[in-house]
């Protein structure tokens, strides 16, 4: 081996192989079909990152220390890493699986709820889903990332679960984390003074836990209500739909699968959202932790627990700042009027897609009363049923972005 | 054929929830159509396109229902035939099991937003959809055609495509480009027009149609907002005389 530093050009060779294999590869997917932009978009940011690395490299002086070295080669490492999960989520953007009408009126309310200029990339995943990513990169911070199952994502109605995802953004970009987290402190000592730990149990320790696990709680329930809020019923029905009958293993950073139905049942009723009663029915609870997170999850589960008006109160004065910025006819942060789901259900029920303009939300909420409805008749040929179903879903959502279209540009005249 | 006033008549019906109205939806301008007194409606180019990819598969039945199940047996022949003895054959023959239009791909989708375009080049040939979904009442038929002033230019829809009454759905387009240069087209466009006519009904037939018969039949010939590959309908006349030529001279 030689001792001469010849290391050194070796390893910063290897990164520059690495980035040059990732640039080759984000050049693939950009010369792809993209039906929307907005994953050519994202691509264009994440390139801009590489190139940059590239920069940082050739800026280098001929002998550079060591430690200069390794923390670019890390964090060439630590990029390739991250971004190539990006990249492969960006590629199945592009499949034609999508139920790709939907984009145009989920991105209104993304725009309506995150930021006007936010980029919605739609994929269907074949990993953990639904998701939203990225939670921690900051390049792409005006990209909202939904990724739905990939065997669910040419059916409209599962896209009511987006919001929750797309709720996430709205955390981060309204800063939320530092609005609640008094409160969540406050709470969380109150719960364990409550439930007075043992002796021999590292206090501090306790509540520094109990408080991160908290805030992660918080963040989920704020999603789910702020989903609610938006997509009405159709969050619940998709939700049960997706997630249903629970029993997954539990973390400490999730509510329980019964408290988290129990929140959202508590909030649709307090904002007056209407739902089956029979929902979540026959669910089975998260397994339990082991023993010796017991302690710490049953605080974490009592001050969250306290927390849920609260919380239920901070989305709905996000909501209402949104309103106020986007004061329009078709205003997507509002509730789905009961009124407009009934018609858009009565021409469901004929076999016929929803002529007028509604909301994306509306179009769902009767797309579920619809096929509940169905399937509690227990009529034959469902699955037929469910695809023209689908059919008339998605087109009535197209026809409401045309006629959406048609108006603005009426109005612009 | 029906008159402006009478499609306009038709379409205003279905407005009012009326089983035996003419269902156009986005529904077109109304007062337009009055004004220029058309016998027919256009109708608009909807965002979805079915391309067809070049594949290995050497013709398409035109008249065989099983035809691409027959492709993919013969594909597993042809590979058990290359393959050395005692090893399986690559093709995946679970695949037997899955919809016909999963077995042998050959067409591709397309999906192009309103503000793109589709270009459709010299002797290229695509299937698209309307933006519209028609659903015709018991008492009207349709024909659609292309459009004379695309025509011109070279670009063809399969001329008097009928539509039968209880229709519903897009319609499915066949557009080809017989003409020199390639050609744009965008989704929400005119791209072609329909003509009403009316279908006589017997007396017993004329009585107003009540919703649940509308359902019924509309759940019969319900259609799709993308254009679909249809396979061959099946005809026992055509199998039998085929399997006695083939039994009797073959």
């Amino acid at each position: 081996m030689s001792g001469d530093g010849s290391f050194i050009k070796l390893r910063l060779a290897s990164a520059q192989r690495k980035i040059r294999a990732f640039l080759r590869q984000l050049d693939d997917i950009s010369a792809g079909e993209f039906p929307y932009t907005d994953g050519l978009c994202a691509l264009y940011d994440i390139k801009l990152v590489f190139e940059t690395w590239r920069a940082d490299i050739n800026s280098l002086p001929p002998s550079p220390s060591v430690g200069v070295v390794t923390q670019i080669c890390n964090g060439v490492r630590r990029d390739v890493n991250l971004y190539t999960v990006l990249l492969g989520f960006i590629l199945r953007s592009t499949n034609l699986r999508n139920a790709f009408e939907i984009i145009d009126p989920l991105k209104r309310i993304a725009r309506a709820t995150v930021r006007t200029d936010v980029r919605l990339i739609l994929s269907s995943e074949w990993d953990y889903v639904p998701l939203t990513y990225p939670m921690n990169v900051q390049t792409l911070r005006s990209s909202v990332f939904v990724g739905m199952p990939a065997q669910e994502s040419r059916y409209a109605l599962c896209f009511a679960i987006a919001g929750h995802e797309i709720g996430h953004s709205v955390w981060r970009q309204n800063d939320v984390n530092s609005t609640v987290l008094e409160k969540v402190t406050n709470a969380v000592h109150a719960a364990l003074e409550h439930a007075g730990p043992d002796a021999s149990i590292d206090v501090p320790i306790l509540e520094d836990n109990c408080r991160v696990w908290a805030m992660r709680q918080v963040e989920e329930i704020f999603c789910d209500m702020f989903s609610l809020m938006i997509f009405g019923e159709s969050y619940l029905y998709a939700f049960d739909y997706l997630l249903g009958p629970g029993g997954w293993s539990r973390t400490p950073g999730y509510p329980s699968v019964v408290k988290r139905n129990e929140y959202l049942k508590y909030a649709a009723r307090k904002i007056g959202v209407p739902f089956d009663e029979d929902i979540f029915s026959g669910w089975v609870d998260s397994t339990d932790l082991a023993d010796e997170l017991q302690q710490a999850a049953l605080i974490t589960d009592e001050s969250v627990s306290s927390l849920t008006p609260y919380v239920l109160k901070v989305v709905s004065e996000i909501l209402a700042s949104k309103r106020k910025v986007q004061p329009s006819k078709q205003n997507p942060v509002c509730l789905p009027k009961a009124k407009n789901i009934s018609r858009i259900e009565n021409s469901f029920v004929r076999l016929l897609p929803y002529q007028q303009r509604a909301t994306l939300p509306e179009i769902l909420c009767a797309g579920w009363r619809r096929l509940r409805a169905l399937e509690k008749s227990g009529q034959e040929g469902i699955e037929d049923k469910y695809e023209t179903l689908n059919e008339l879903v998605a087109k009535s959502i197209e026809i409401s972005e045309f006629l959406g279209l048609a108006d603005e540009h009426a109005e612009r005249r | 054929m029906l008159s402006a006033d009478e499609i306009c008549d038709a379409i205003k019906q279905s407005l009012g929830d009326d089983e035996d109205g003419l269902f156009i939806s986005p529904t077109p301008d109304l007062d337009s159509l009055m004004r220029r007194g058309a016998t027919s409606v256009d109708l608009r180019l909807g965002r979805w396109f079915l391309s067809f990819k070049q594949t290995k598969t050497s013709s398409v039945s035109l008249f065989d229902d099983k035809n691409d199940l027959l492709i993919l047996q013969d594909e597993v022949e042809r590979d058990k035939k290359t393959q050395p003895a005692g090893r399986e054959s690559s093709v995946d023959e679970t695949i037997y099991g899955m919809q016909r239009g999963d077995r042998i791909s050959r067409t591709r989708q397309h999906f192009v937003p309103f503000t793109e375009e589709y270009v459709l080049h010299p002797g290229s040939f695509v299937l698209g959809a309307t933006l519209e979904w028609l659903a015709l009442p018991a008492c009207l038929s349709g024909y659609v055609t292309g459009k004379s002033r695309l025509g011109r230019h070279g670009l063809v829809i399969e001329t008097a495509a009928g539509i039968h009454p209880w229709f519903s759905g897009c319609l499915t387009l066949e557009m080809g480009n017989i003409g020199e240069v390639p050609l744009r087209i965008c989704p929400g466009m005119p791209i072609c027009q329909v003509f009403f006519h009316k279908v006589g009904l017997s007396n017993q037939s004329k009585a107003p149609s009540s919703q649940a018969t509308a359902i019924e039949k509309r759940g019969m010939f319900s259609g799709r907002r993308r254009p679909v590959l249809v396979p061959p309908t099946k005809d026992e006349t055509l199998r039998r005389l085929r399997d006695n030529a083939k039994r009797n001279f073959s």
